[in-house]
């Protein structure tokens, strides 16, 4: 379980820093073989906001951005991505950055332009595939917010934060979820965790009258548990929640499936979204498949 | 010729043939004392080179650490147990206090050989079954069970699909955690010096309650950090743990009345630190060149 240093610390009191937790904790009962810093050996990456660009005269597919990035002059950058576009908050990597595999920025002509810096994708900066949002996985990443240009971009997406990564066994599934973490950590120093958990605030329609449930066999699933939410509308999770679930190793999709892991991750219980338009007859039946039935998942791969 | 020359040309001619017969008797010998010389020169042997070498072989390296082990065991009283290493699912897991379905089964890949016959995936299995027989009238059970086992791993420099583990195993009526502690840091002290420590970690093993990982005090830098320990000082080198009650009861032993301890330490790995090889499959790839440089004494 890939555990966020700075999450931790909003739970529960840490007195030490996280190499010296990660010791501590191992010496208690769960193994941390590793801490992991995403913003190590990188350097100089800023957040920009593109003003204008046009097209290279010299190529067919790149353009030339005048890009913001908190100075008194609009820096040049040439740029090869497909998305890139006038309005954008984006990460430049300034000259004299290092971003991933140690490569250096400096400033430089691209085919008879001048480019003052690099604007980048989040797997140049060191995020790798299973994580980085799809949405961007073929051009440079666009932040959801407006972030004022010159700030540290590292900060931004959450690289400075320190990843302890626990070797949980299978007797410690309470550490499965940060809850269950920060008791533990907060039982090796004596402290107390600090829930901020928010109470549900329910409209008082009673779930029956949008759905039914039956469970076959109370054995295979003995509390079963839904909740309808309405008046929802899919798009990007706001960056600090994108930022939670990218330190944890998953990769972010839209609001509701990021909710229902960033839930996961929370408590340590697993949850499911269902789109109610697609519940037939608004009935939800719980079993075990038949012999040699065959089961298509919602990532579109099918079993038997 | 006349009478009165006779004498005269018969003492010459006899005097000429004495000479040539001379003559030929020197030449024979001369020739034939050269031939002896050059016979002499092409046969000498210079007695004071070394003999033919005889080639010898030795044991396997983890063969060598095995014995050494079974020695120090032997000497605290352990018998050394053999197994199969093709084995019933039943002593693999099920008595050892992994059932069908648990989630512990996942910590270790297996080769299945149909639906209740694997390869052996710990030496512990033996433990499952010489607990079962043992006569516990006759005194305490105290075995040691070196062997090959088997995971379903993809191998690499620290990792194959075959390697060696010896697991050790004591139940009597009164043991305790410090007899395990007192006969881990024998077996430490007596692989790595005499000057190491242990430390032990809690940790977990479904056929162990509690469970410990025990660290070794580095033996290149005594503790002050260097690459081997990875600059911790300390090298993990066995798990270990107070037999759990499900085990003695699966076996049909009294929990209330007997308890023990189990370890088990991987002598590939204790080759690799001891002796510097950084691939494990070095063990295994029949390199005579590579097994020759760990001769037995003597």
């Amino acid at each position: 379980m890939d555990v966020s240093y700075d999450w931790l610390t909003e739970l529960v009191d840490v007195p030490v820093g996280p190499e010296e937790l990660a010791d501590k904790v191992s010496r208690t009962g769960i193994e941390v073989p590793s801490v992991t810093r995403r913003d190590e050996g990188k350097k100089k990456i800023v957040v920009g906001h593109i003003e204008s660009i046009r097209m290279h005269p010299n190529s067919d597919h790149m353009h030339i951005c005048m890009v913001d990035t908190g100075e008194d002059e609009l820096r040049q950058i040439v740029c090869g991505a497909p998305n890139v576009a006038a309005g954008q908050t984006v990460i430049v990597a300034l000259p004299g950055a290092r971003i991933a595999n140690n490569q250096k920025i400096k400033r430089g002509k691209l085919r008879g332009e001048v480019s003052d810096g690099m604007i980048c994708a989040l797997q140049e900066i060191g995020f790798s595939d299973s994580v980085a949002p799809k949405k961007y996985a073929d051009g440079i990443y666009v932040l959801n917010e407006d972030i004022k240009p010159g700030t540290d971009a590292m900060a931004v997406l959450g690289m400075h934060d320190a990843v302890l990564d626990f070797d949980i066994t299978p007797n410690r599934a309470d550490a499965l979820g940060m809850r269950g973490v920060a008791w533990e950590v907060g039982a090796t120093y004596g402290n107390k965790p600090h829930f901020d958990d928010q109470p549900v605030v329910d409209d008082g329609q009673p779930v029956g009258d949008y759905l039914q449930v039956s469970v076959d066999d109370p054995d295979d699933a003995p509390s079963y548990n839904l909740r309808v939410v309405t008046g929802v509308h899919v798009q990007d999770s706001p960056l600090w929640l994108q930022r939670r679930l990218w330190n944890a190793g998953i990769r972010p999709l839209n609001n509701i499936v990021d909710i229902t892991n960033y839930i996961m991750l929370y408590f340590g219980q697993p949850m499911h979204a269902f789109d109610y338009d697609k519940v037939g007859n608004g009935t939800v039946r719980v079993r075990r498949a038949t012999d040699g039935e065959a089961l298509t998942t919602w990532t579109g791969r099918t079993g038997h | 010729m006349s009478p009165e020359e006779r004498p005269q040309v018969g003492e010459f001619a006899n005097k000429v043939r004495d000479d040539l017969k001379a003559a030929i008797e020197k030449q024979r010998a001369d020739i034939e004392q050269e031939i002896m010389a050059h016979k002499i020169a092409s046969e000498t042997v210079d007695v004071t080179l070394p003999g033919t070498p005889v080639r010898r072989g030795t044991a396997h390296v983890i063969e060598q650490i095995i014995d050494d082990l079974e020695d120090l065991f032997m000497g605290m009283g352990y018998q050394v147990v053999d197994g199969y290493e093709v084995e019933e699912d039943k002593y693999n897991f099920e008595k050892l206090n992994i059932p069908p379905d648990h989630p512990a089964r996942d910590m270790q890949d297996t080769f299945y050989l149909g639906h209740d016959l694997l390869m052996r995936t710990q030496t512990s299995a033996v433990q499952a079954r010489t607990l079962e027989s043992h006569d516990f009238s006759q005194g305490p059970l105290k075995e040691i069970s070196p062997g090959r086992v088997y995971r379903r791993d993809t191998d690499d420099a620290t990792h194959s699909h075959q390697f060696h583990q010896m697991e050790g195993l004591v139940v009597d009526k009164h043991i305790t955690m410090a007899d395990l502690k007192g006969t881990l840091l024998a077996m430490a002290r007596h692989v790595f010096g005499a000057d190491r420590e242990i430390r032990l970690r809690p940790s977990y093993f479904p056929f162990t309650e509690p469970s410990v990982e025990v660290d070794i005090s580095c033996f290149r830098c005594g503790g002050k950090g260097c690459a081997v320990c990875k600059y911790s000082g300390w090298i993990e080198v066995l798990g270990a743990g107070m037999v759990h009650p499900n085990v003695l009861k699966s076996a049909g032993v009294d929990s209330s009345v007997y308890g023990g301890f189990a370890f088990g330490v991987g002598p590939d790995r204790l080759a690799m630190l001891k002796y510097g090889v950084d691939d494990i499959r070095s063990f295994y790839t029949d390199d005579v060149r590579f097994l020759h440089q760990f001769k037995t004494e003597g």
